[in-house]
C-alpha cells in the first residue's frame, strides 16, 4: 500500500468511466447505422457494445492465503456486443430494406444509452470527488508536527 | 547528513523532470501517433542507495560506472495506444500523476527544508 494507492484507484476508475462514455458515445452515434460489419457479403447493422469491467489486480491465490484482498482499483476487461435481435423498420425506400420492404436497424436504444451516460457522468464525478479527497489528505499529511 | 541534502536534490531534479514529461504529454494529447513519455528515476535511486557500498573506479570517462555512480532520471517512451489515431495518452492518468508529482514535490523540499533546519541548528549551536 503505497502513498499514492487512493490516487492510483480513483485514476483507475476515471479511465474506466472514460471509456464507458466513449462506448456510450459510439453507441449513440450509430444508432441509425445499418452498415455496420460486412459479412459474406451482406451489411449487418451495428451491434450494440457493451464494457465489462473488473476489479484490477485480481488477487493470486496466494493473496487469498494471507487474506490480504487488497483495494486496487478497476479495470476495462473486454468490449461486447449486445446480442439482443435487431429492430425492423419498414422503410421500402432505404437502400438497405430487403425484399419485404423491412430494415434492420440497431439494437441501440437511446433511453437506455442516455440513462447509461447519466450514471457514467455521475459515477466519474464521485470519483473526481474522491480522488480530490485523496489529494488533501496527502497534502495534509505534510502539515503534520507543523 | 549532507548526503541525505544531495539525494533529495536528485529527487527534486526527477520530479521536474517528470512534471515536464507530463506536460509534454498532455500539450500532445490529440497529437496523432504520439506515445507517452515516463520519467524512470525512484527504481534507479533504490537500488542505487542499497548497493551503495561496493563502489567501481572510473579512471576514463568511456568506463561503465558500478554501484554509487549519480543516478540520473531518464525519460522512456510508453507503447500504449488510447484513440483510433495512434495516440497513447490517457488524460486521466495524466492528471493523476500531475497531482502525484505535485504532492511529492511537496514533501521532497520540505524535507529538504528541514534537513537545512538541521544544519542551521548545528551551526547555531542552539
Amino acid at each position: 500500500m503505497s502513498m499514492f494507492q487512493p490516487l492510483n484507484i480513483s485514476s483507475s476508475a476515471l479511465t474506466a468511466g472514460r471509456m464507458k462514455m466513449d462506448i456510450i458515445s459510439s453507441n449513440i452515434a450509430n444508432a441509425t447505422t445499418t452498415r455496420g460489419k460486412l459479412v459474406n457479403g451482406e451489411w449487418i447493422p451495428y451491434r450494440r457494445k457493451m464494457v465489462e469491467v473488473e476489479p484490477s489486480g485480481t488477487a493470486p491465490f496466494s493473496q487469498f492465503l494471507k487474506n490480504e484482498v487488497g483495494a486496487n482499483g478497476v479495470k476495462v476487461t473486454r468490449i461486447t456486443e449486445d446480442q439482443t435481435p435487431f429492430q425492423p423498420v419498414y422503410d421500402p425506400a432505404h437502400p438497405d430494406a430487403n425484399k419485404d420492404g423491412y430494415v434492420m436497424m440497431p439494437n441501440v436504444d437511446i433511453t437506455k444509452e442516455m440513462v447509461d451516460l447519466m450514471s457514467a457522468s455521475r459515477a466519474y464525478e464521485a470519483n473526481v470527488t474522491a480522488f480530490n479527497v485523496g489529494k488533501t489528505i496527502s497534502l495534509k499529511a505534510l502539515d503534520i508536527g507543523r | 547528513m549532507l548526503q541525505n541534502i544531495s539525494v533529495l536534490n536528485q529527487a527534486l531534479d526527477a520530479s521536474v523532470l517528470r512534471h515536464n514529461a507530463i506536460s509534454n504529454n498532455l500539450a500532445n494529447v490529440d497529437t496523432p501517433n504520439y506515445k507517452p513519455q515516463k520519467v524512470v528515476f525512484e527504481e534507479l535511486l533504490k537500488d542505487e542507495l542499497a548497493n551503495s557500498s561496493f563502489v567501481g573506479k572510473l579512471t576514463n570517462s568511456k568506463h561503465i560506472p558500478i554501484g554509487n555512480s549519480a543516478a540520473r532520471p531518464y525519460i522512456t517512451e510508453q507503447p500504449v495506444v488510447m484513440q483510433n489515431n495512434g495516440n497513447g495518452v490517457d488524460v486521466d492518468q495524466e492528471m493523476t500523476n500531475l497531482t502525484k508529482n505535485s504532492i511529492w514535490y511537496q514533501t521532497l523540499s520540505y524535507q529538504l527544508g528541514e534537513e537545512f533546519n538541521l544544519l542551521k541548528t548545528a551551526i547555531r549551536s542552539r
